[in-house]
Order: C-alpha cells, then sequence, then structure tokens
C-alpha cells in the first residue's frame, strides 16, 4: 500500500493531506484506529474483565461531543486552508501559540510512539516468549517504511485494513469463548449479569471515583481534547475533498465507536466468564492487564491467533503510523516554514526525511523502555504532557469561542491551565477522568479574564478573531 | 552508637519521608499491583520478588490484615475510594468463603475459595475480627459491624474456655500457654476500641496486660518469656526456653501504645521499656547486627534450627517499639536503638530493584529466600510500620515545635 500511493505523492499537499483525495469512510475508520491503539485494545477488555461496565458510557460520549466538533471546530480547520491544527492558533493568537501548540504536540506524540510499541510487545512477549527487541523493530521499521513511502493515504488506508482486522479478532475470540461455555452467549449474559459485571451506573457524589457524573461530564471534556486540539485526529478532517465528507467522517467514527466499544466491554466480560469456568486455563504468574493477548495465545487455534496478534500489531501501528506523519506535518508545516520562511519543492524530501528520523527516534525509545528500568520515568513524562493537551485543547476553544481572547489572554490561560493541572494531578485524589475539564475550564476562566486586562496592539497586521461566516466553505 | 551527635529532629523529618513515601509509594503500590484476584476475588500472596504469583492458594491471615491495613489506612492517612473499594474486595472474599460450619476462619483456601486447612489457634479468627471492625468504621458498614461482634464472641468463648478446640501440648500431662493469644487479643482489642468502640475491650486490655505482667515477665532473669505453665512456671525443656524477642518486643509495644492512651501512665511505660530492653538485649546479633529469630533462656542450643536467621517482622515491630518508647520516654537511648535497626533493616531487608522486602535472611544478611509473600508474609508488618511510625514521627516534630 506505502509503495502503491507512493506514486502518488507530488508534494507535501499530498503526503500530509492525501490531496484531499481521501473517501469520508476512508477517513471516519482511520480517525477510529488512530485513537484506538494496541493498548486500548488490550486494556479496555481487562479492565471490563477486572470491574464492570462503568466506562461504557464514556465511550459513548462521542456522540455527544461529535455535533460540537463539526458545529464549531470544523469550518474553522476546514475553511483556513491549512495543513496543521495549530495554524489556526497561529491565525488567531500569532505565532507564539502556533510553536506552542506545535511543540506541546511533538512532546505528546514522542512518549506515545514508545509507548505504543513498546506496552504491546512487552504483552506479546509475556505470552508467547517471542523477543522483544524483534517484535518492536519488526514494527517500529515496517510501519515507518510504508508512512515514508506512501504518506497519509498509506496511513489512513491501512488503518483501514487494521481496524478491520482488529473487530475480526476480537469478534473471533468472542466467538470461540461462547463455543467453549456451556449455553452459549445467553450464558455468558445471565452469568455476567448475576455477578454485577454489567453495571454502568454508580451513583456517588465523590469526585475520586468513577462516579455517574463523573465518567458522564469527565468523559466529554476528556474525548474533546484529542478532537479538537490533537493533529493525529484533525488531519483526518483536511483530507477529504470537502468538509461536508469531513462531517460525515466526523459520524463515521462516532457510529463505529459505539458498537466496537459493545464488542470490546463484552469481550472483557467474556472472559471473566470463561476463566471462572476454566481456572486451569489461567496463567496466574501473569496480571490481568495481558488476560487477551493470553487468551488468544493460549486458546485460539494456532492460525487464527496468528491473525488475532496480527491483529494487536495493527493496533500498534495504526496509531504510530499517523504519529509519524502528523508529527512530519507539523514540523514541517509550523516550525520549518515559520523559521526558515520558504516553501520548496524538496519540502516533500524533507517530509520524508523527518518521518524517518521520527521512526527512528521512536523505535529506539521503545528499545531504550524495553531494556532499561526506565517505565516509570517515561510514565510521569507521558502524564505531565497529556496534562499539557488539556490545556492545549482550552487555548482552541478561547479562540474559537471567546472574541475578545487576546495572544497574552490565551498564553496566560495556557500556562496557569497546566500549572493547575499539575497541583491537581499531584495533590489531590480527583479522578482523572476530570482533567480534561479542569484544563479546559480553567484556561477559558483565565484566558478570557486575563484578556479583558491585557489588550493586545490590533493592528491591521496582528492576527484577531475570524468569524466562521466570512470564511468560505470549501 | 555511634550517631549520637545527629540531632532527632533532623534525623526524624528523613525518617518521616521514609517511611510515609516508602508506605504509599513502595509498599502498598507493590501489593495493589500485584496482589488482586480480578478472576475469583481476595487476593494471592504467594509472590516472587518481582510480584509474579508463585502460589495460587489464599491465606486467610494475609487476607484479613491487609483489609484491616486498608481500611485503617482510609480512615488514619486519606480517604482514597481505591483503598477502600480493595478492602471491600477482600471483605467480599472472606464472606463468601472464609468461614466454616461452626463460623470459625479456614486458614487456607485455594484460589477458587475451597477449603484447605484451618488450625487450632485463633488468630485467623483475630484477624478476621480486626479486619471486619476496621472494615465496619472505614466504610460505615452495620453489616461488617455485626459480623465483627460476632466472630468476637465465637473467639472469646474459646478463650474463655467456653468452647474448646483441641490443644497443642495434652494438657492433664503438661498445662502450658503461650503469649501469642494474649497479645492477639490485647492488639485486637485495642483495634476494636478506635474501630467500632466494642463495650468489653477495655476489660480484655486490662485483663491481657496483667496477664503478661504476673506470667510472662521475669524480673529477676530479665527477660520475657513466650510460653510458660499456666500458673506461669517456668518449663525447662525445648519449648518452655524458647524466647521469640520479636514477639516480645512487639508486646512491649501494644503496652507502651496503651501506655499513651492511659494519659502516659508511667507504671506501664516501665514495664514495657524494660522489656523491650531485656528483648533488645537478648536478641541484637553482636557479630553480624539484627535480630536473632529464637534465643535459648539459658543460651544453650535450640532446637528450631532456622533460631538464628533474621526475619523482617521482628525488625518492624523492634522499630515500631523503640520509636514509641523514645516518643514516651524522650530518652535519647530509644532513638539511637530505631537508628541502629532501621539501618541494618533498609540495607538488608529492603529490594531496591522490584520494591517492598526480603522477608527471610541468613544470620550474616544475605538474602536465603526471595520470594516477597507467602502465607505468612504479606503486606501488613511492613506497612504497619511504615505507617505508625510516620505518625509518631508527626507527633515527635510538632512536639519538637511547640517547645521552641
Amino acid at each position: 500500500m506505502g509503495i502503491f500511493f507512493s506514486r502518488r505523492e507530488k508534494g507535501t499537499h499530498d503526503f500530509f493531506l492525501g490531496g484531499q483525495r481521501v473517501k469520508w469512510w476512508a477517513a471516519g475508520i482511520s480517525i477510529f484506529g488512530t485513537q484506538l491503539s494496541a493498548i486500548t485494545f488490550m486494556a479496555i477488555p481487562a479492565k471490563v474483565y477486572a470491574t464492570d461496565w462503568t466506562y461504557i458510557l464514556a465511550q459513548f460520549s462521542i456522540i455527544l461531543v461529535a455535533p460540537v466538533i463539526i458545529t464549531y471546530f470544523l469550518p474553522f480547520f476546514r475553511r483556513l486552508n491549512i495543513t496543521s491544527a495549530y495554524e489556526f492558533l497561529g491565525n488567531r493568537f500569532g505565532p507564539h501559540l502556533r510553536i506552542l501548540g506545535a511543540v506541546v504536540f511533538c512532546l505528546i506524540q514522542l512518549g506515545r510512539m514508545a509507548i505504543v510499541l513498546y506496552l504491546p510487545a512487552m504483552a506479546l512477549t509475556a505470552v508467547t516468549g517471542i523477543n522483544i527487541t524483534l517484535c518492536i523493530l519488526l514494527m517500529g521499521v515496517f510501519c515507518t517504511f510504508y508512512t515514508v513511502l506512501g504518506g497519509i493515504e498509506a496511513v489512513i488506508w491501512t488503518d483501514v485494513v487494521q481496524v478491520f482486522i482488529l473487530m475480526g479478532g476480537a469478534l473471533l475470540c468472542v466467538a470461540v469463548i461462547s463455543t467453549q461455555i456451556e449455553g452459549g452467549l445467553a450464558s455468558i449474559f445471565q452469568i455476567g449479569w448475576d455477578e454485577g459485571k454489567f453495571r454502568v451506573f454508580h451513583w456517588s457524589w465523590d469526585m475520586t471515583t468513577a462516579a455517574l457524573w463523573v465518567v458522564l461530564i469527565g468523559s466529554f471534556f476528556s474525548n474533546l481534547v484529542p478532537y479538537s486540539a490533537d493533529q493525529t485526529v484533525v488531519q483526518r478532517y483536511l483530507t477529504t475533498p470537502t468538509e461536508k465528507q469531513a462531517r460525515r467522517a466526523i459520524w463515521t467514527n462516532a457510529a463505529l465507536t459505539v458498537p466496537a466499544s459493545l464488542l470490546f466491554f463484552f469481550l472483557g466480560t467474556a472472559l471473566y466468564v470463561f476463566y471462572q469456568h476454566n481456572p486451569q486455563a489461567l496463567n496466574s504468574a501473569l496480571k490481568t492487564d495481558v488476560v487477551l493477548p493470553w487468551f488468544i495465545a493460549s486458546q485460539l487455534p494456532a492460525g487464527f491467533a496468528g491473525l488475532v496478534l496480527a491483529a494487536l500489531f495493527a493496533a500498534a501501528m495504526s496509531s504510530l503510523d499517523s504519529s509519524l506523519n502528523s508529527m512530519s506535518a507539523v514540523l514541517v508545516t509550523d516550525l520549518y516554514h515559520r523559521i526558515f520562511k520558504k516553501r520548496s519543492d524538496n519540502d516533500l524530501r524533507l517530509a520524508r526525511g523527518l518521518t524517518i528520523i521520527l521512526g527512528i527516534i521512536g523505535t529506539s525509545c521503545a528499545l531504550v523502555l524495553a531494556h532499561l528500568n526506565i517505565q516509570s520515568l517515561w510514565d510521569l513524562f507521558l502524564a505531565l504532557t497529556g496534562l499539557l493537551g488539556g490545556s492545549l485543547a482550552g487555548v482552541f476553544i478561547l479562540g474559537i469561542f471567546i472574541k475578545r481572547a487576546t495572544r497574552t489572554g490565551a498564553l496566560l490561560g495556557f500556562a496557569i491551565s497546566a500549572v493547575t493541572l499539575l497541583l491537581v494531578q499531584q495533590l489531590t485524589q480527583l479522578h482523572f477522568f476530570l482533567y480534561g475539564l479542569i484544563g479546559i475550564g480553567v484556561c477559558i476562566l483565565i484566558g478570557t479574564v486575563s484578556s479583558l486586562i491585557f489588550h493586545d496592539d490590533r493592528g491591521s497586521s496582528s492576527p484577531q478573531y475570524l468569524d466562521v461566516k466570512n470564511l468560505k466553505q470549501n | 552508637l555511634k550517631d549520637q551527635a545527629k540531632s532527632p529532629l533532623i534525623v526524624s523529618r528523613q525518617l518521616h519521608t521514609i517511611y510515609r513515601d516508602g508506605l504509599l509509594g513502595d509498599t502498598l503500590p507493590f501489593w495493589i499491583n500485584h496482589s488482586v484476584d480480578d478472576t475469583f476475588g481476595g487476593f494471592l500472596f504467594g509472590l516472587n520478588q518481582d510480584g509474579s504469583v508463585i502460589d495460587t492458594d489464599k491465606g486467610m491471615w494475609q487476607t484479613c490484615r491487609f483489609v484491616w491495613l486498608l481500611s485503617t489506612l482510609y480512615m488514619r492517612v486519606e480517604t482514597r475510594q481505591e483503598w477502600l473499594r480493595l478492602a471491600r474486595h477482600g471483605v467480599d472474599f472472606i464472606r463468601k468463603y472464609g468461614f466454616d460450619e461452626e463460623g470459625r476462619l479456614y486458614f487456607q483456601v485455594t484460589r477458587e475459595g475451597r477449603p484447605l486447612r484451618k488450625r487450632r489457634y485463633l488468630f485467623t479468627e483475630a484477624f478476621g475480627v480486626m479486619a471486619l471492625a476496621a472494615f465496619a468504621a472505614a466504610a460505615e458498614d452495620e453489616r461488617a459491624l455485626e459480623e465483627a461482634r460476632s466472630l468476637f464472641d465465637t473467639l472469646e468463648s474459646y478463650i474463655t474456655g467456653e468452647k474448646r478446640s483441641i490443644p497443642k501440648i495434652i494438657p492433664e500431662t503438661r498445662d502450658v500457654k503461650s503469649i501469642g493469644m494474649t497479645m492477639i487479643m490485647l492488639n485486637l482489642c485495642q483495634v476494636l476500641r478506635e474501630t467500632i468502640g466494642h463495650e468489653k475491650a477495655s476489660g480484655w486490655i486490662e485483663k491481657c496486660i496483667q496477664e503478661i505482667q504476673k506470667d510472662f515477665i521475669k524480673p529477676d532473669q530479665q527477660v520475657v518469656m513466650e510460653t510458660v505453665g499456666t500458673d506461669g512456671s517456668v518449663i525447662d525443656h525445648f519449648d518452655g526456653r524458647l524466647l521469640n524477642p520479636g514477639h516480645a518486643i512487639e508486646c512491649a509495644w501494644f503496652i507502651l501504645k496503651e501506655a499513651e492512651v492511659q494519659d502516659r501512665d508511667r507504671e506501664l511505660i516501665q514495664v514495657a521499656c524494660e522489656m523491650l530492653n531485656w528483648m533488645l538485649e537478648r536478641g541484637w546479633d553482636k557479630e553480624f547486627g539484627g535480630l536473632f529469630y529464637f534465643r535459648d533462656l539459658y543460651g544453650i542450643p535450640i532446637q528450631e534450627y532456622w533460631h538464628d536467621m533474621k526475619f523482617w517482622w521482628p525488625h518492624n515491630e523492634a522499630m515500631i517499639a523503640t520509636l514509641l518508647a523514645y516518643h514516651l520516654t524522650g530518652d535519647q537511648h530509644y532513638f539511637n536503638w530505631h537508628q541502629r535497626i532501621h539501618d541494618w533493616a533498609y540495607s538488608h531487608f529492603a529490594d531496591p530493584e522490584y520494591g517492598e522486602w526480603f522477608g527471610y535472611l541468613h544470620r550474616d544478611g544475605s538474602v536465603s529466600v526471595k520470594l516477597k509473600g507467602n502465607m505468612w508474609k504479606g503486606p501488613f508488618h511492613l506497612p504497619r510500620m511504615q505507617m505508625i511510625c510516620a505518625d509518631v514521627i508527626e507527633q515527635l516534630l510538632h512536639k519538637k515545635d511547640d517547645v521552641k
């Protein structure tokens, strides 16, 4: 696929936006595949296995987020004719915020690249005994290869294939379990129900637990973060021919999330019922986190097991390829063009070169993680950059909704929101679901108030509020 | 003792960090990350050095103790929902699989909860009451309160002799008693008093301390006995001469705790400090450092051939006892002892690689078995020491600040 699409790549417009030729349904599936990493593929069934269905509502909240994104965010991203989401920040608040956004994004993705490779590789190593270095190298090199050649089109179309493999793998697991349990699916429902495994609502006002309101409100804002401020997602909105098609892509993702969540959650319950009935099949040396790969490796017939483990690889790669291409997009458009102030025919070569370098960095970081005992350090890095993501989403909302928001206001809003989140994370026991709400909330509040206090110079050349109505739809 | 120059105030601040951070950042995460059984409930405590499961049988001692620890932390340190949730996870397992038809607790069950072993002793029941009482208080759970009271009644009926379990030694030939049951009753009633306020707690506490003073403490020989005749007489046999310094020192801090509750009762402090001094003197290995597991009353050979190993828990108990003794007397002597035991324990038992502590060392301090958990070792002595010592140091620092 990489080679096929490589013939079409004439410049960065092709490499990053697929020449805006991408079909809406493919873009939608690709958003879904990017958001769903191998970690989620393993973690959701494991979490449901250990607890219940509490988090299903968090998955469904995308249905509430989608219309907000389509109505308020998408027109800006589409009509400004941009490649990177942070170009919007540049248009609205000036170059400082654009660079800030781009740098924050790259830091988050750097941390993420290593972890999306390392965790599934570790799980595979735990259950099959294959060499972890080989595992990481295979995924890293292969993924970099097709991303370099085929650009975003290769990324999107491989995502589509990978999502089908992934869903097929999950379905296959459920099917196998239901043949092994007496009474099949009905019996899994019955036992799960009797043991309270399907519980969704937790009534409590406590802000440290996954109580209903924490899940509902928290997940709305947490979900808003990637769909508004994360280039790996936003870039997809820009690859379709028209805004209308982009809207359909966003709905495709939402429509896919619902049945996929139901499937992954049910797989968790099914695994629980399976091991309740087959305690001897459980490997007590392994933790619940890897219950799914363990099931795949030990219970599925060899051919199928290979296929489903391939699904796990697929999930990892559909996240990694997006990180590679989007980071390269941000580095070229937000940093290189800004700093050297030129565009040239060599941009495509630059983009490809950067993708190779980023692929090498990501793979090396995953290898370092696998061989040195630094995971807690890495977790800390991920937690910190993750907090910045919430604040960054706050800046996008400021730019779109608050007419009076100024550059200084946005900068202060971002800074204070980031510090607040850090303090909240360090000093309180608040459920992490609420971090998005706090990051966005503080950023809007501080950003608005300080914009009123610090008026920027509103000269003709300085950036200012953009009214969607004045932007031409394309 | 070399460290006399160092101010306890400065050292205390460092110690506080070591205990509190060790508890919340190392000991608890180790057990929370590795022991929870998501499939069959309860906890898997047979853990290797890295936390991987090496045995799936479930010890009820440790299950009850973990519930007690989590509930107590919830009440005394932070109201973390995660702790309460795990405590409930443990209580559910105890309720489902812990009890036999007589209302006593099993000692060991399989992973799925099928019973394997029951013991004569009533220690499991005592830990069970502690767990249910602490959980009842933390979760404000009426059912657990009733269960705690009813299990306490069962326990009491055996202790008062109303019900009998098969004795270890045939009493018609030689009638003996061990300090263990008296100690645990003392500690259990202290827990009951601070959790659900049982009306019989104070009476039992007083009775237990009296019995320890009357029958187990021998001032003329400067010793706390482990096993004596029912009349308190020394039994000149292997079992009778066997001393367990760690156990006696643990008993000393139960009494120190009581002295503190009773407005720093001077007589109790003196009794406990003597127990502590004698048994530190008898138990401390002057050649390699650390506390011996067993000693002989007269210094003649012991039947138990693991007598000179260094177990983790006597060190935890001695750290609590010495710190409490310093807190209650202000005598630098105890602070120096605390430091000395702390330094030896942290440099030999702690596992910097995977966290938590090794449990079993050779006499010279080298590791004998690398496991972190089994039927006897679990999330109890180490985290309890860290929790109590951090608490005591907080009080010490406040006191010092007030003086200034």
